[in-house]
């Protein structure tokens, strides 16, 4: 299988800080894997994606997208952002735009499609989502859950090879996160690529492929779901961690 | 005060607050483009561009406009020893004033929209001035109305200082006519006209808040 995201000693160190956000992180991603970022507030779970996406410059490393070795040069740049989409914890839909507009709009805007086309991928997606009688609503008469399947839904109709996902129910109460939950393993299903934080343990562990436990910057457990969860796992620093979740 | 004079003050008094309204006019048309620039260079990322438009809103905001009127209109007789146009010396003194007003009421509403809307629209591929025009300057404009629309209206009341350069504008007529004919109607007239335009002005920007009011952000 073909990898599509590979990271390679990633290191970020902001201006005027002394620690480093991210210090050596290095993985790669298949298509069709589903990796899951966990780690305590502050670990460079955020940095990482925000890296990946383009939003960060990363101070040293290498990350490639789809073969493409980002902050190159700028149309490598771009080629290399329109592989990847990000959700946000706090959705960041348009506010001034319908749902339907939110979704037609970077279609139109960005992959030049006709408006007739971009709606009807639009309300096809919004099915997929169980909001076809949402599409002419506002974000702000949406309920998170609503909100945050909208930006799934405005994500995926870019066509992207990678999707992240920043804490996608951290703004959630528990019903709404399930809803959220749902549509993402109906996603992983579809063998779309996707790197997820969260602190779900359990969605984590049913979701995905390959867990990444960040903390300080620093990788310091990678592999399968039971490897890096399970309870024979003998790093204290994990297992305090989940724990604390637990409680 | 006979009917043929009361007919000749209300003549006097129309005609002078058409060029009240064009002192309004014309400022907002010119001031609002300005502002937006004045406001694009305080946000530039070069310190010097941004605190050298910073010490023109200073001044601007810092000095009586009144002062500012007369400032613009002698410096060019004393510098080129040749006198401008009194009305044109006004209506730049009055737009370059009102840019900086209005710079700054716009720089609040685009630093108010949060960065992540932004980072939204650039992960999705928007290129910088997509973002400006789709997302920024629409969720800006909103934003930045009843602020905009209080400043307009003290713009209406501002064109009265016109009168410290001698245009013929409402305030200026009221005030001659009043003392001329030893009455108190024309600057009943003329505070009814002010009262009257803001309370369209208002209506208006009213009407323009309800528009935009079909979401909240």
């Amino acid at each position: 299988m073909d990898t599509v995201l590979k990271v390679n000693n990633l290191t970020k160190v902001f201006n005027n800080a002394s620690d480093r956000a991210l210090d050596g992180v290095s993985f790669d991603l298949k298509y069709g894997e589903v990796l899951s970022i966990i780690g305590p507030s502050g670990s460079g779970k955020s940095t990482l994606m925000r890296c990946c996406t383009q939003l960060e410059k990363p101070s040293s490393g290498e990350i490639e997208v789809c073969g493409i070795k980002l902050y190159q040069n700028k149309n490598d740049d771009r080629a290399a952002l329109l592989k990847t989409s990000l959700v946000f914890q706090n959705f960041n839909l348009f506010p001034h735009c319908s749902v339907l507009k939110n979704i037609t709009l970077p279609q139109i805007k960005v992959l030049k499609k006709s408006k007739e086309e971009a709606e009807e991928n639009a309300k096809e997606l919004l099915e997929r989502m169980g909001l076809s009688d949402k599409k002419d609503s506002y974000p702000c008469f949406l309920s998170g859950g609503q909100q945050q399947r909208v930006c799934i839904a405005r994500s995926l109709a870019m066509n992207p090879e990678i999707m992240f996902f920043d804490e996608p129910t951290s703004a959630l109460d528990p019903e709404l996160t399930k809803e959220v939950l749902v549509i993402i393993k109906e996603l992983a299903k579809t063998s779309m690529t996707m790197v997820i934080i969260t602190h779900e343990m359990r969605f984590a562990h049913d979701v995905s492929n390959k867990v990444i436990f960040l903390d300080k910057g620093k990788i310091i457990h990678s592999g399968t779901p039971e490897e890096v969860m399970g309870s024979e796992l003998n790093n204290e620093r994990i297992r305090r961690f989940i724990s604390s979740l637990d409680s | 005060m006979s009917a043929s004079q009361f007919q000749a003050l209300v003549v006097q008094m129309l005609s002078a607050s058409l060029v009240s309204m064009s002192i309004f006019f014309l400022t907002l048309i010119f001031s609002i483009p300005l502002g937006c620039a004045v406001t694009s260079l305080k946000l530039s990322r070069s310190r010097i561009i941004s605190g050298i438009t910073n010490i023109y809103i200073i001044i601007m905001r810092g000095t009586p406009l009144i002062l500012q009127l007369l400032f613009f209109y002698f410096v060019p007789s004393f510098l080129f020893k040749h006198a401008i146009n009194r009305f044109v010396s006004l209506i730049i003194a009055m737009s370059v004033n009102y840019a900086a007003y209005f710079a700054e009421i716009f720089r609040g509403g685009y630093l108010s929209i949060p960065s992540g809307l932004k980072e939204a629209a650039k992960i999705l591929g928007f290129s910088k001035r997509q973002v400006f025009f789709s997302i920024s300057l629409p969720i800006t404009v909103k934003r930045v109305l009843p602020s905009f629309a209080g400043e307009v209206v003290t713009l209406v009341k501002d064109t009265a200082l016109a009168s410290v350069l001698g245009v013929a504008e409402l305030f200026r007529v009221a005030q001659t006519s009043t003392s001329r004919m030893f009455s108190l109607t024309p600057l009943v007239m003329a505070g009814v006209f002010y009262f009257i335009f803001n309370a369209l002005v208002s209506e208006f920007f009213r009407w323009t808040e309800k528009k935009l009011n079909y979401y909240n952000f």
